[in-house]
């Protein structure tokens, strides 16, 4: 799979992006691209993939690109394009150049076990954005420590004590000390009455 | 329900926004353009004032700001803001500030918990971008850095926080006393107890060690005691019976007492017959009578001869000195004693008849003295009298006048002189005053000689009374000198007796001495008849024999001692014993009741010590459980934020960042707390993408990378809470990122609109990122909305807000 491929399959498959036919046509005009997408319903990107072959002669293709961006301004489009240049390395002026008029992503193509990660990483400004899990969903601190705590642990003290735990660090202190307090006290007036 | 938005904000004279300006907000996107200086941030801080009534990023230095919020040359100010909705059931929709100079009235929208997430989550003003990253990197040794706060709150760990910190002190008892404060006490009780258990069997073993010995002498004592049946003591016996036994048995103290009275009468008839002069021979006693009768021969001759001699001699002296003693009171005192007062008497008449002599000598020279002093001054008196004038008041006079003499005339009578004498007037005054001046001299030494005359007379006159004493009378004078010649003639006589004086005192002697053996010899005589038939009496009842059967008195009076000497001895010895026997058998008995006692004690101490050792156990089972449940907090803790960290906040900081930045080799990322310690203390680096871990961001990343790495983060960190409000209010974010980072973000602010549904704020201040976000922000479907507001000034230099309200329009270049 060429990187071109990879990258209409991971903007139509994650993106919500539909390919537009071949040749592009804007207005009366034809323009030949690797590939052209349209964002679906969130957004209004205009996405060409462009292969740097052996072949392509950096001026004619930024002559492509402009001429394209210029066609859309005469048609009061608001979209916004954004190239993706693969395969080959892409020129600094060539980027240079194209990028006055468009989003460029120079992804090149990417090698190696993680080399569709990295593309999704160019793409994922085109991509949405996930909510991420909400932090509160996952954490169950109580419960987790309940399975935690051993078997012999477990009581009445626990129970007070998660209970406290909320209100800080004093209270459980308090907890801990009145539970003591409490071991300790009837061996005390014991004591102070033996005294008497 | 559709969440609220921002729907209007005014603004008056309010710091750099001079007049009144108003701003609609009511679009998912409001993008705000001034350039720098025109009032952008102003509007922005207007619409934190509003939502929390403070400055967060300026009121961690205090309140000051307050006093600068209006705008220069306006009295006061206002700031008004309208939602298009309640944020929660029951609250408003609007908030506000009035200020001036003077005063500062807020009345925010949110509540003070609202407001703190809106400060930390929501808004990022541009100071605080710049320092977001060190902010979060903060690593205070002592106190949460910012990060770890916030992790803590994200993450509710507080009660874990709680319950490690809360349950640290059951892992070492000293934390133990110091949270209860009657631990110590019950340690110590414990340990009293226990030591009271260790004494008291201490003390048992003692006693019972010390008991059988006492019963082993005890038995050897009374043994050795006489009686009637013979006794002794085992444990069995009844201690108190065995005492009374002993303490009815007393006739040997009688038979003490009457022994030493017995005693004592015969050391005072021993004493009496030792007192008693040793008999002398008959032998010596004719002899004593024979020398008796020699040396008064001897002594009436001395009398007769020397003897009358010397008592005439003293006859003299005593004529005078009637106390002077006789011959017999010792011939050579009597003599010493006379010869003495008659030298003495002798040189005190001499003394008296010089002294008188001395008298007369110095009364004709004071008569003398007198009579020439009184004729001096007579003719001194003379001599003064013929010049009563004071010459020297008339020299002095003279002195003054003759500063005033000019030429011959007098000054005092004004006549010409020198009709008078040749002599010049002033010599002629010179002449005098010198004259006067010497008379003045002589007089002034008559008078003092006749001072020292009349002193010396009156010194005279005053000494002659006195200077008579001592002079004796014609009569008295005779019979002193009679008396003088008298005694000296006696005394040279007694000095010649002297030898014979002596003589005569060693004959006195000699007679004396004969006399008294006789004398004593007859009174002995007389005492020991009288003293023998008690010395009998004394010795037949002590030995049985009369005193006559012994060889000699004193043999009878040594053997009666002896004999009761050892009677004495063995009654004392019989008492002591029962003495000593008796006070083991107390001792004894006292020893049968500590052990008595302490084995009571014993037993008490056990009930009070099986109550604290459970109280013990009891505390060492409540330590372990809370050691438990901390420990299990700590693992639940550390396990939570792996978790959350892991599957969450790097995760989306990092998708974050990679879309803005997309070829930057190094992520940023939370580092872990590695240590299982429990503590929370996230720090920041950055992982290459290889997954590598490299240094800190701000080594590893560049400048405008930083700022992505800050902006990702804060908008990471308002990702990760649960949201409060729908409001993301960014202030001027891109600063200094390049052109493809600008792009980026305007997609990602596009996402986080459509995607996340934020109601975005944000002011620029670069012209041509303004006009690229408007395009990039406008709506792209039916429904979607953009606001673009433009704070410039006019003539005036009021704040002037030109809003653009952007609506939805069908793309004409591709079919939809």
């Amino acid at each position: 799979m060429t990187t071109s491929e990879r990258v209409v399959e991971i903007l139509v498959g994650e993106g919500g992006y539909r390919v537009l036919p071949k040749p592009l046509k804007v207005g009366s005009l034809f323009f030949e691209f690797t590939d052209a997408l349209m964002a679906g319903d969130r957004a209004k990107d205009l996405v060409i993939v462009i292969e740097l072959k052996g072949d392509t002669a950096d001026d004619a293709l930024i002559r492509k690109v402009l001429t394209l961006t210029r066609a859309l301004d005469v048609l009061q489009s608001k979209r916004s394009v954004t190239a993706v240049l693969t395969s080959g390395q892409a020129m600094p002026e060539t980027v240079q150049s194209i990028s006055r008029v468009c989003r460029v992503l120079p992804v090149g193509s990417p090698t190696g076990t993680n080399a569709v990660e990295v593309l999704r990483e160019w793409l994922s400004v085109l991509l949405p954005l996930s909510q991420p899990v909400a932090v509160e969903t996952f954490i169950d601190w109580e419960g987790d420590l309940r399975r935690t705590v051993p078997a012999n642990a477990a009581g009445r003290l626990m129970d007070e004590l998660l209970k406290l735990a909320p209100e800080g660090k004093l209270a459980v202190e308090e907890a801990l000390a009145r539970s003591i307090a409490g071991s300790i006290k009837a061996a005390l007036e014991e004591n102070d009455e033996e005294d008497e | 329900m559709m969440a609220p938005r921002l729907k209007t904000l005014v603004i008056e004279n309010f710091r750099s926004l001079r007049g009144k300006v108003v701003i609609p907000l009511d679009a998912q996107v409001v993008l705000v353009h001034g350039s720098n200086g025109m009032g952008k941030t102003s509007v922005l801080s207007a619409l934190e004032l509003a939502l929390t009534g403070k400055i967060a990023h300026l009121a961690t230095d205090g309140d000051g700001y307050r006093g600068y919020l209006t705008s220069l040359g306006t009295a006061g100010g206002s700031i008004d803001l309208t939602t298009s909705g309640p944020l929660k059931p029951d609250t408003g929709i609007a908030g506000s500030l009035r200020f001036s100079d003077s005063e500062f009235n807020p009345k925010p929208l949110l509540d003070s918990g609202d407001a703190k997430f809106f400060s930390d989550r929501c808004y990022l003003p541009q100071a605080t971008l710049s320092r977001l990253l060190e902010i979060y990197d903060d690593q205070k040794t002592n106190t949460t850095s910012p990060l770890t706060q916030f992790v803590k709150e994200l993450l509710g760990l507080d009660p874990l926080d709680a319950l490690v910190d809360g349950l640290f002190p059951a892992y070492n008892v000293t934390r133990v006393r110091n949270l209860v404060s009657e631990y110590r006490r019950f340690e110590s009780l414990r340990t009293s107890l226990r030591d009271e258990t260790v004494r008291n069997n201490q003390s048992i073993t003692n006693a019972t060690r010390s008991s059988t010995e006492r019963l082993a002498t005890l038995n050897a004592r009374l043994a050795q005691l006489p009686s009637a049946a013979p006794m002794f003591v085992n444990a069995a016996t009844n201690v108190e019976d065995l005492r009374q036994q002993l303490e009815t048995a007393r006739q040997d103290d009688r038979m003490l007492t009457d022994l030493t009275s017995a005693a004592s009468e015969l050391r005072s008839v021993a004493e009496r017959w030792r007192s008693l002069p040793v008999e002398d021979t008959t032998h010596d006693r004719a002899n004593m009578e024979r020398r008796e009768q020699a040396t008064a021969r001897a002594l009436g001759a001395w009398r007769a001869d020397a003897g009358a001699q010397l008592d005439q001699a003293l006859a003299i002296v005593r004529s005078v000195f009637s106390d002077v003693p006789s011959i017999d009171d010792g011939p050579e005192e009597s003599r010493a004693i006379a010869q003495r007062r008659a030298e003495a008497e002798a040189r005190r008449c001499t003394t008296l008849i010089n002294n008188s002599a001395a008298a007369a000598e110095r009364v004709k020279a004071l008569e003398a003295t007198i009579q020439r002093a009184s004729a001096r001054i007579a003719e001194l008196n003379t001599a003064l009298a013929a010049r009563v004038v004071d010459v020297r008041t008339l020299a002095s006079a003279l002195a003054g006048v003759a500063s005033h003499i000019a030429g011959e005339n007098c000054p005092v009578c004004d006549r010409d002189f020198s009709e008078a004498s040749a002599e010049p007037l002033s010599s002629h005054i010179a002449a005098k005053i010198a004259n006067l001046t010497s008379e003045a001299g002589r007089l002034q030494s008559l008078a003092n000689e006749r001072a020292e005359e009349s002193n010396r007379l009156s010194v005279a006159q005053r000494d002659l009374p006195s200077a008579g004493g001592g002079q004796l009378s014609p009569e008295d004078m005779a019979e002193l000198t009679v008396r003088a010649a008298q005694m000296t003639s006696a005394g040279q006589r007694l000095n010649a007796l002297a030898p014979a004086a002596a003589t005569g005192a060693a004959l006195m002697a000699e007679a004396t001495a004969a006399r008294e053996p006789v004398i004593l010899a007859r009174r002995r005589d007389e005492q020991s008849s009288s003293i023998l038939p008690e010395i009998d009496r004394v010795v037949t009842s002590h030995t049985g024999r009369l005193a006559s059967t012994f060889d000699s008195i004193d043999d009878a009076l040594l053997v009666s001692k002896r004999n009761l000497d050892s009677q004495i001895a063995t009654a004392e010895r019989t008492v002591s014993l029962r003495i000593t026997v008796l006070s083991e058998l107390e001792l004894y008995a006292k020893d049968l009741e500590s052990i008595r006692s302490f084995e009571s004690e014993n037993e008490k101490v056990a009930v009070r010590m099986a109550i604290v050792e459970s109280a013990a156990k009891q505390v060492d089972t409540c330590r372990d459980s809370a050691k438990k449940v901390a420990d299990a907090a700590a693992t639940v803790r550390s396990d939570i934020v792996k978790t959350v960290f892991n599957t969450s906040l790097n995760k989306v900081w990092r998708d974050l960042f990679v879309r803005l930045a997309p070829s930057e080799q190094f992520v940023p990322t939370f580092k872990l707390p590695t240590g299982e310690d429990g503590k929370v203390e996230a720090v920041l680096e950055t992982l290459h993408r290889s997954g590598k871990s490299a240094g800190s961001p701000g080594a590893m990343l560049s400048q405008g990378n930083l700022n992505t790495a800050a902006l990702t983060l804060f908008l990471a960190l308002h990702l990760s809470v649960p949201t409060r409000m729908p409001w993301l209010v960014l202030d001027d974010p891109v600063q200094s990122m390049d052109d493809v980072h600008i792009a980026q973000f305007a997609a990602l602010l596009r996402t986080l609109s459509k995607g996340m549904e934020r109601q975005i704020v944000v002011a620029v201040h670069e012209r041509a990122l303004f006009d690229y976000l408007t395009l990039e922000l406008s709506p792209a479907f039916p429904g979607d909305s953009l606001i673009s507001v433009e704070i410039t000034r006019n003539f005036e230099g009021d704040a002037v807000a030109n809003p653009v309200a952007y609506s939805y329009q069908e793309d004409r270049a591709f079919a939809a």
